[in-house]
């Protein structure tokens, strides 16, 4: 019973002084912090090594030595915890997740993502005149926003007016970008409020 | 003459405004909030194209097709991605085509955020369906976009046993899931920008499977580019999940959270107008 009240209780408690900082920074408030910093590092470690053993020991343990230097190649990361004249080897673990990352981003980017979007722009056949529409102000943005980050030239005639076009569009992306966010804030905030307000039975 | 100029600003209706002490006015927007849940007030939401089209994709799917669920849902978006998390699961399991939902986590969290969903939610499996036959949960994997790259070239490598320990060649709903050509359709639900570019890159580029996304309020932005030529739909946040739950035809906690959200929006919706006129009078008065 106590147990039950209590696991009810602490969380709503932890759950009211975490929204208490919106309108004063106490200890409060830190104390939750740092409990969520330090229970979040501590899952997170314990997750990694149940991953390491799931992925790497267990498979190398059942024959799978092709990970061997896999291992090696990510302890190469740690040197730069090492003493300076050896510090130069954590490149080489670097080296290979920025490697093969690049490699699998950027071979994949541009039949996935810059050449169809371009397709999907110049479509001309088939399309609903509020396709064409889209389309047609899509490119004026595309191109008044592009002509805004031509640096090497003064703004002034037509790229001035492009430009200052393009910054009003800018402007627009951001205030909806801000907004969204405050949308998900929105939802996050409505969660626990109702969170909270659902668990003491109201 | 000052003395007037001063007495007319003070007295303005604009600068009382502004003058508004910001914590009453907090709590009186969350009071706001509350009362249309408990005295139980439902706004009626009209599901969205997108959203339409997202329950006719998974609806028209043939018999049996694998859908990979890949779950972003963490503390910091929990609210936002939750519902969606909630409605999909329940969609997927209910349509007569006997999908197979197979789930798995971006972050090592996930899993545990993926359970307080389904307890949050009351979200159960349907009695016709069974865990390890119809739906498994995998786990998380690591590496982000190289991970979930290495995952459609062979499952098995980053998910040899689901999230519980048992071996993936012990779980009908793995059989002949090995690769990316296995997959009918990946759904998303995040926050993160980048992991709707990388699936977009990985998975539609590479091996043309098709997405679907119930994004966060603050990443919808990074979908609708692709949309519909790679996205093939999506539920917005907690709005698109009530959306969902109307076309499914159910309420539950979803529903009055959306009708809730609505009113949040408007109550934000006067107060960021009031606060925009108010601050552009006073500027003008002040001026004068």
């Amino acid at each position: 019973m106590v147990v039950e009240l209590l696991s009810i209780w602490i969380p709503i408690i932890l759950v009211v002084i975490g929204l208490s900082f919106v309108f004063v920074d106490w200890p409060g408030w830190r104390f939750c912090e740092t409990i969520i910093i330090g229970g979040g590092t501590g899952h997170t470690v314990i997750m990694c090594f149940r991953n390491i053993d799931r992925t790497i020991i267990t498979p190398i343990g059942k024959g799978s030595y092709i990970l061997i230097p896999a291992i090696l190649f990510g302890a190469l990361m740690y040197f730069r915890f090492a003493p300076k004249n050896i510090r130069w080897l954590q490149r080489y673990g670097y080296a290979w997740i920025v490697g093969g990352g690049l490699g699998i981003v950027i071979s994949t980017m541009i039949q996935g993502q810059i050449l169809p979007a371009i397709a999907e722009s110049a479509k001309i056949i088939g399309l609903t005149s509020m396709d064409t529409l889209n389309n047609i102000i899509s490119f004026v943005i595309f191109v008044t926003v592009l002509s805004y980050f031509i640096f090497t030239k003064e703004h002034t005639g037509i790229l001035g007016a492009s430009a200052n076009i393009g910054r009003k569009f800018l402007m627009i992306a951001f205030g909806l970008g801000f907004s969204a966010l405050m949308m998900t804030y929105f939802g996050v905030l409505l969660e626990r409020v109702l969170w909270v307000i659902t668990s003491i039975g109201l | 003459m000052t003395e007037t100029t001063e007495s007319k600003k003070s007295g303005s209706i604009w600068v009382k405004i502004q003058n508004i002490p910001l914590v009453p006015l907090q709590l009186l927007f969350v009071v706001l909030i509350i009362i249309p849940v408990v005295a139980g007030i439902s706004i009626p939401s009209t599901p969205s194209t997108s959203v339409k089209e997202y329950y006719d994709f998974l609806a028209d799917l043939p018999e049996g097709s694998v859908v990979i669920f890949n779950s972003q849902m963490y503390g910091w978006n929990y609210g936002d991605c939750a519902p969606g998390c909630a409605a999909t699961m329940n969609l997927v399991l209910s349509l007569p085509n006997n999908l197979r939902f197979i789930v798995m986590f971006v972050s090592s969290d996930g899993g545990m955020f993926w359970d307080t969903m389904k307890k949050d939610f009351n979200v159960e499996l349907p009695s016709d369906k069974k865990y390890g036959e119809d739906y498994v949960e995998l786990g998380w994997y690591v590496g982000g976009e190289v991970g979930f790259s290495t995952l459609l070239d062979d499952f098995l490598t980053i998910f040899p046993e689901d999230r519980y320990g048992t071996p993936a060649e012990e779980l009908p709903v793995m059989d002949n899931v090995l690769t990316g050509d296995d997959i009918s359709v990946i759904i998303a639900s995040t926050s993160l920008s980048a992991l709707v570019d990388y699936e977009v890159r990985q998975a539609y580029s590479r091996y043309d499977i098709p997405l679907l996304f119930a994004p966060a309020g603050m990443t919808v932005m990074s979908v609708i580019p692709y949309y519909p030529y790679a996205v093939k739909g999506y539920i917005t946040g907690l709005t698109g999940a009530a959306q969902l739950e109307s076309l499914m035809g159910i309420t539950s906690l979803t529903s009055k959270m959306g009708t809730a959200f609505s009113f949040m929006t408007l109550e934000a919706f006067v107060l960021a107008i009031l606060g925009i006129v108010g601050g552009y009078m006073q500027t003008r008065e002040e001026g004068e």
